[in-house]
């Protein structure tokens, strides 16, 4: 069974955004289904860039993209029955796409003091190890002090960043702490993100 | 607000009124009215075969302000490209009067190929463009790469359809940046071969304008409105 992302209704360029952050996650055989042409033609450039085959089915108003890596095509034999290594088990939901956001709040867990750290330090470190891995951390109000330079917890935010997972940083937050000038880890974003973000989440954790 | 009224200051301007209009996003805009000398209009329908092709900002700002909505790019990532569109044309057009410059266009909405169809069609001349010569924000060639592309770029592409040809071997992401839609972008002035360099020259030496790029040349009336190649 391939894995199929529902995108239609989908605002530019959300749909290319989702096919990108397949192919990052290393899908080498998934389907999309968009419902705009112009959603299409973004999704097979970004496909052909990165050595998909696109084959394209429509129905009605609906686009379905199916996306093959090209190596895949000549290493699988059409009678075999195997399930590629490489397929992950994904939880289904209404959109096939399972999406975890954290929320952080503050740089410690708890109270403000040595173990409200300690535990904030450990929480980073399992995010590092879990699996499935979480696909956003957002940072609000003091967390952001945890992307900037100086902070203990920029290895383990590193880290996060190789897994794949994306930290968003919020800006206002840095503005307040006079923190936009020094260099921090993360995308820099505003409230309407961040409200965008967790709207399109399907599951928020919030500590 | 203020910052509307720096810019109307620099550029000699003065508002007389307004009104407020309440919505979910905010709106801006601006109503001209004035006086214009006759000598120094530059229409669009004055091009002359052999003049070449000057543009005065890079483009890519449709693409890019597309990857900022989807988060891909933050606004410190295009800081350059949005002090670019904040920049009047006002010291590229007063620098133009000085040459021998035969037609005008800015390029907005439709994109480079659009604005530049609309010229060649009024003034009933074909041109070349140098697709390798014209200036594009580096991040924007990446992220067109990726197919982080407007809806506007294919609307303003079918607009032109048949009118424009591409040589072999200009690349998908160059082909789709050249009609990537532009918010303020440069002026693109068609000025006389031989005052081309000179032209060039003085406006790279003034801070407010972006760039300067010899960008192509026009011709007699060919079979193709538009061709793109590479230069080199």
């Amino acid at each position: 069974m391939i894995e199929t992302i529902d995108a239609r209704g989908l605002a530019c360029p959300q749909p290319t955004v989702l096919t990108k952050a397949l192919i990052e996650r290393g899908q080498l055989n998934f389907e999309i289904i968009v419902d705009s042409d112009v959603a299409k033609e973004n999704i097979e450039r970004i496909a052909k860039r990165m050595g998909y085959k696109v084959a394209e089915t429509r129905s009605g108003m609906d686009i379905s993209l199916r996306l093959v890596k090209e190596a895949d095509i000549e290493e699988k034999s059409e009678f075999s029955m195997e399930k590629p290594k490489s397929m992950e088990k994904i939880v289904c939901t209404p959109k096939n796409v399972s999406v975890t956001a954290i929320v952080l709040n503050s740089d410690y867990i708890g109270e403000n003091d040595e173990l409200g750290m300690v535990l904030m330090k450990g929480f980073l470190y399992s995010l590092v190890e879990v699996n499935p891995e979480p696909n956003a951390v957002i940072l609000m109000h003091n967390a952001v002090k945890m992307a900037v330079s100086g902070s203990g917890h920029l290895e383990n935010l590193e880290l996060l960043i190789k897994r794949g997972i994306k930290i968003y940083t919020c800006g206002p937050c840095l503005d307040y702490y006079s923190l936009k000038d020094k260099a921090s880890l993360g995308t820099i974003v505003n409230m309407h993100d961040i409200v965008e973000l967790l709207l399109n989440s399907d599951r928020v954790v919030s500590i | 607000m203020r910052g509307g009224r720096e810019v109307a200051d620099i550029a000699g301007v003065v508002i007389i009124g307004g009104h407020t209009v309440e919505d979910d996003e905010p709106k801006y805009g601006m109503s001209v009215t004035g006086t214009v000398e006759m000598k120094k209009i530059k229409k669009i329908s004055d091009a002359r075969a052999g003049d070449k092709m000057v543009l005065t900002k890079p483009i890519g700002i449709g693409v890019l302000a597309t990857a900022l909505k989807a988060g891909l790019l933050s606004e410190m990532d295009i800081v350059d490209a949005i002090d670019n569109a904040a920049t009047l044309n006002k010291a590229a057009a007063d620098i133009m009067h000085k040459y021998d410059v035969s037609a005008c266009t800015d390029v907005t909405g439709f994109g480079l190929i659009g604005h530049l169809s609309g010229v060649m069609k009024a003034s009933e001349k074909s041109c070349k463009v140098y697709a390798d010569h014209v200036p594009m924000y580096d991040l924007a060639i990446e992220q067109a790469k990726m197919g982080i592309i407007p809806e506007g770029t294919y609307k303003n592409r079918e607009f032109v359809g048949e009118d424009c040809d591409f040589t072999e071997g200009i690349q998908q992401e160059v082909q789709d940046l050249l009609f990537d839609p532009q918010t303020s972008g440069g002026l693109l002035i068609f000025v006389a071969k031989d005052d081309a360099d000179s032209l060039v020259e003085e406006l790279r030496l003034n801070q407010d304008v972006p760039v300067a790029e010899i960008i192509g040349e026009v011709t007699e009336l060919e079979e193709e409105q538009i061709c793109v190649i590479n230069l080199s």
